[in-house]
């Protein structure tokens, strides 16, 4: 199968589990809407009975910006902060979670099990080993540090007295991109190890975080492509997201609905292009 | 008829003089030759000075600043204070900055080269050598000129203040002895701070800058000789009158553009010289187009731009600190490879530092002592500007949905601020290089910005005309501006500058109470019946029952900060009646009740937004109901931004 396939089939795989893209959606939801109350709170605290508000819904106003962002000496702010920090910490253990659940009920196809027995109990099976697994990747993030620091310091010794501002300013966005190529190719290499893990009911977790950095480096292409062509996906997801959002003016409470409901069905997108990779990617491993 | 001929020719004669006369009455001219040696990074100088003792007293000693040597090392005045700054500098052999002055005598005189010592008047640093004094033989009596000449050298400093050489680009400013201004019987001459600009008398400048003939040279001034030399070098003659300083600046990788700039109304006509680094060619139309917007708005605001050129000089990239500074006639700017239309940046600095043509070039207040008659009215200047030709709201930024106008950008500075130092105090004093720039720019520009909505537009408009016509070349002092402001506006305005000016403080006043309570039919026992203020229309005792309802409607506002300042109140109710409500603002709260059948819907102090001022806009209103929506939607808006990161950050 080649890398559209896998794709392709990934995608159906995904698209076949509506209900998997909803409870995806749903943790994410219920995470972020503890934001909503804090938000709600503070900012309606701050500046919620001033009349600079009253145009608020029709248009942003930065006077309002400014206003809440100094409110109490900046106080306001920092405590948002500090919660949202600490939800996205929160979030990130949910998530070792969520991977548990999506590979049991994507490799148990067929099984007697309704879907959410099957995805709650992969949450729980899974969750020791993923959490092992992300520890171990530390070695992984540590290195591509190294490599990063190590091409930094050659590009920035080979130009030391380049005066010329326009290649300074395409060497920057050249090191931007290679530290983002970096980034996602340990979170692809996680997805492998992932699924080595729970494709083979693996307790060796170690030994499936190597086993997946050498199969990445024994098919760099067809594994790269394949990512980057979902990735592709998502992208467009995002612009069709984007292009709906600013085509009406949400200003009536009616309008403010929709485009939030707009917003949390580009959200659900995002878990079904979650589910999609890891069809995909199980797919071209040979082990979904 | 005949007779009348000579009076005739005698209204033409003193017509003629008037116009052709110097604007401003030469006191410290100078005649420079300087050798650019692009390799050593140094300049080789002489000077001939002449300068005129206008003052009443003998003087017997001549101070000099010699500005560069603030980069001799890291224990001078200015690298001592400016830690956070100078952090940008590396130290390197090549780096350092300074002037040696070889020689100094009397012109046919005295050799006073001997006499040559250092002083540190600010803070008595024996490292610093910024300041330079030479005895004269004889006291100069007054209204004498004196003649000297000097011979020197300056080391430029790799650029990280204002001047000096990156690579191949070379910002000249600050780099010859330059007298001090004798001023009420003693010398005015400050060391050079890291927070602190210039003060000097105007002259006449007669300048000729040798340079390598691959370099594009710009300077301040008219060019009126160009030769090229044997040694492959070129000689640039500059002249100009009318001015208190000379800087600039060689580059090989300038483009040159120039334009002939015409105004109508009122007349000015001037040679716009654009020197931009290669890497910025493109963005050569936004200097462009800013500089005509800084030129009309200033000629037609204040007074017409009376020079025949001004040079914008772009910096190397690299060199940005030598980047929005100002001289006369010539001021650099700065911009980078990547910078969108939206940010708008480079024309915020263009009108800036034009703008410093007239504020600080033409109004030569001491910068020394009280920057802000310089920066703050500047950047009050500035704001105005931006604002007219960019959009109130989005002056400074307009770019991916993000709109700020320059005058949230200043608030922005100044309401989130600590409050140390007050608008006025010497530059050097402030707590910080930060408090300094907060106060003398953003502070004193807003501040200049709610005088401005409390007199008028109009009478603001003539207040600063006048100012400039009365000082124009000049050195005028706060009292100066304020004296100006009470006699045009014709009102004491000794409240608003003693608070503004010489106390940190703050202005906040609120609306911090609003409420509408329905008055409850009698019931109990009354035996008098002054409970409250006695109820007025309609009677709320004796109302019909359910036929009308009527409420007590309590609005308080208060005074948070401790400026002072008169306030206006405006408060709507239910039936659309609006009340009109005014408050001394002395005391920390007062009340406003009334008993009305209608309810009260909002309150606002200060509502047409005078107090530009106010550290705190959201209390400034108030409404009886939280804005429901608007806060649902923000929150809403808030809480999709973060799904979005948090599925981010989990993929
Ligand atoms: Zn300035």
């Amino acid at each position: 199968m080649n890398v559209v396939q896998c794709a392709a089939k990934g995608i159906r795989e995904s698209t076949a589990r509506p209900k998997m893209v909803v409870l995806l959606w749903a943790f994410n939801f219920m995470v972020a809407g503890l934001i909503f109350l804090v938000f709600f709170r503070a900012f309606g605290g701050a500046v919620g009975t001033s009349a600079l508000v009253k145009e608020m819904a029709q248009k942003a106003d930065m006077n309002v910006v400014v206003e809440f962002l100094t409110a109490g000496g900046g106080g306001v702010v920092s405590e948002l902060l500090v919660i949202g920090l600490g939800l996205s910490v929160l979030y990130l253990f949910v998530s070792v979670f969520l991977y548990g659940g999506i590979l049991q009920t994507l490799i148990q196809k067929g099984g007697g099990w309704r879907f959410a027995e099957t995805f709650f109990a992969g949450g729980g099976r899974f969750y020791g080993r993923f959490f092992r697994l992300e520890i171990y990747s530390l070695g992984l993030w540590f290195a591509a540090g190294l490599i990063f620091v190590l091409i930094n310091s050659v590009i920035n010794f080979n130009y030391r007295d380049s005066a010329d501002e326009q290649t300074t300013f395409v060497l920057t966005i050249i090191k931007i991109l290679f530290a983002l190529f970096l980034i996602f190719l340990i979170k692809m290499i996680m997805d492998y190890a992932r699924i080595l893990i729970a494709g083979r009911d693996s307790r060796e977790v170690l030994r499936s975080l190597l086993e997946a950095v050498r199969f990445v480096l024994k098919k760099p292409g067809t594994t790269l492509a394949l990512y980057y062509l979902l990735g592709l996906v998502g992208w467009a997801s995002f612009l069709i997201y984007k292009v709906l959002d600013s085509a009406f003016a949400q200003t009536s409470p009616a309008t403010i609905v929709i485009g939030f409901l707009l917003a949390q069905v580009f959200i659900a997108s995002r878990g079904w292009l979650k589910v999609a990779y890891q069809a995909a990617q199980g797919r071209i491993i040979g082990l979904i | 008829m005949r007779r009348s001929v000579p009076v005739f020719a005698a209204i033409f004669l003193f017509m003629a003089s008037a116009l052709f006369a110097a604007l401003s009455r030469p006191i410290a001219s100078y005649n420079l030759k300087a050798r650019l040696n692009p390799d050593e990074k140094k300049v080789a100088g002489s000077e001939v000075l002449t300068w005129l003792n206008d003052s009443d007293l003998p003087v017997s000693e001549l101070l000099f600043h010699l500005y560069l040597n603030a980069f001799k090392n890291s224990r001078t005045t200015f690298m001592k204070e400016s830690r956070g700054s100078s952090r940008g500098f590396k130290a390197g052999q090549d780096n350092w900055g300074f002037i040696t002055v070889e020689r100094i005598r009397i012109q046919d005189g005295d050799d006073l080269t001997p006499s040559l010592a250092f002083l540190q008047p600010d803070d008595g640093n024996a490292d610093d050598q910024t300041v330079m004094k030479v005895d004269l033989p004889a006291p100069l009596p007054p209204g004498e000129k004196i003649v000297v000449e000097i011979e020197f050298t300056s080391k430029l400093p790799k650029v990280f203040a204002r001047s000096g050489f990156s690579g191949d680009f070379f910002m000249v400013g600050q780099w010859f002895p330059k007298i001090g201004v004798f001023q009420s019987g003693a010398w005015n001459c400050h060391q050079y701070h890291a927070s602190s600009e210039f003060f000097a008398d105007y002259g006449t400048y007669h300048v000729e800058i040798t340079a390598p003939e691959k370099f594009v040279v710009g300077a301040t001034g008219k060019r009126t000789g160009e030769t090229k030399n044997a040694d492959g070098t070129k000689t640039y003659i500059h002249d100009q009158e009318d001015v208190h300083d000379f800087a600039w600046t060689a580059c090989p990788d300038f483009v040159e553009f120039r334009e002939t700039y015409v105004l109508d109304e009122p007349s000015v006509k001037t040679e716009m010289i654009l020197l931009v680094h290669r890497s910025h060619v493109k963005q050569k139309d936004r200097y462009a187009q800013a500089l005509r917007n800084g030129l009309e708005f200033y000629s037609q605001s204040y007074g017409p731009y009376p020079y025949e050129t001004i040079t914008l000089v772009d910096p190397a990239p690299g060199a940005m600190g030598a980047g929005g500074m100002e001289y006369p006639t010539l001021f650099t700017a700065g911009t980078s490879v990547w910078m969108p239309r939206g940010v708008r940046f480079p024309e915020m600095v263009t009108i800036h530092e034009f703008g410093h043509g007239y504020w600080y070039g033409m109004v030569g207040s001491n910068e020394f002592e009280e920057a802000w008659l310089d920066e703050g009215i500047n950047t009050y200047s500035e704001i105005k500007a931006m604002s007219k030709y960019y959009g109130e709201d989005r002056s400074m930024i307009d770019f991916a949905g993000l709109k700020i106008g320059s005058v949230a950008y200043n608030r922005m500075s100044v309401i989130g601020s600590g409050r140390f130092d007050p608008i006025l105090k010497k530059s050097w004093e402030y707590i910080s290089g930060g408090s300094y720039a907060l106060n003398v720019y953003a502070k004193a520009g807003l501040m200049l910005l709610t005088l401005e909505k409390w007199l008028g537009e109009e009478v603001m408009s003539r207040l600063m005309k006048t100012y400039f016509e009365q000082w124009k070349f000049r050195h005028p002092i706060s009292q100066d501006f304020i004296r100006v402001a009470e006699e045009v506006s014709g009102k004491d305005l000794g409240w608003f500058f003693s608070q503004v000016l010489h106390s940190p403080d703050r202005l906040d006043y609120a609306v911090s109470g609003l409420k509408a309570e329905e008055i409850a039919a009698g019931e109990g026992l009354f035996d008098v019946r002054t409970i409250e203020p006695p109820p007025k229309e309609p009677d709320a005792g004796s109302r019909p029952e359910g036929v009308l309802k009527a409420y007590r409607n309590e609005i308080t506002v208060a005074r948070y900060g401790e400026w002072i300042f008169p306030q206006e109140i405006l408060i709507v109710f239910d039936d659309g009646e609006k009340v009109r409500e005014s408050w001394d603002g002395k005391d920390r709260w007062t009340r406003f009740v009334y008993q009305k059948t209608a309810k009260v819907v909002s309150a606002e102090i200060d509502p047409e937004h005078k107090m530009v001022l106010d550290a705190n806009y959201a209390n400034n209103s108030r409404v009886l109901e939280l804005k429901r929506p608007a806060v649902v939607k923000a929150a809403l808006g808030f809480m999709a931004w973060v799904q979005g990161f948090l599925s981010l950050i989990s993929f």
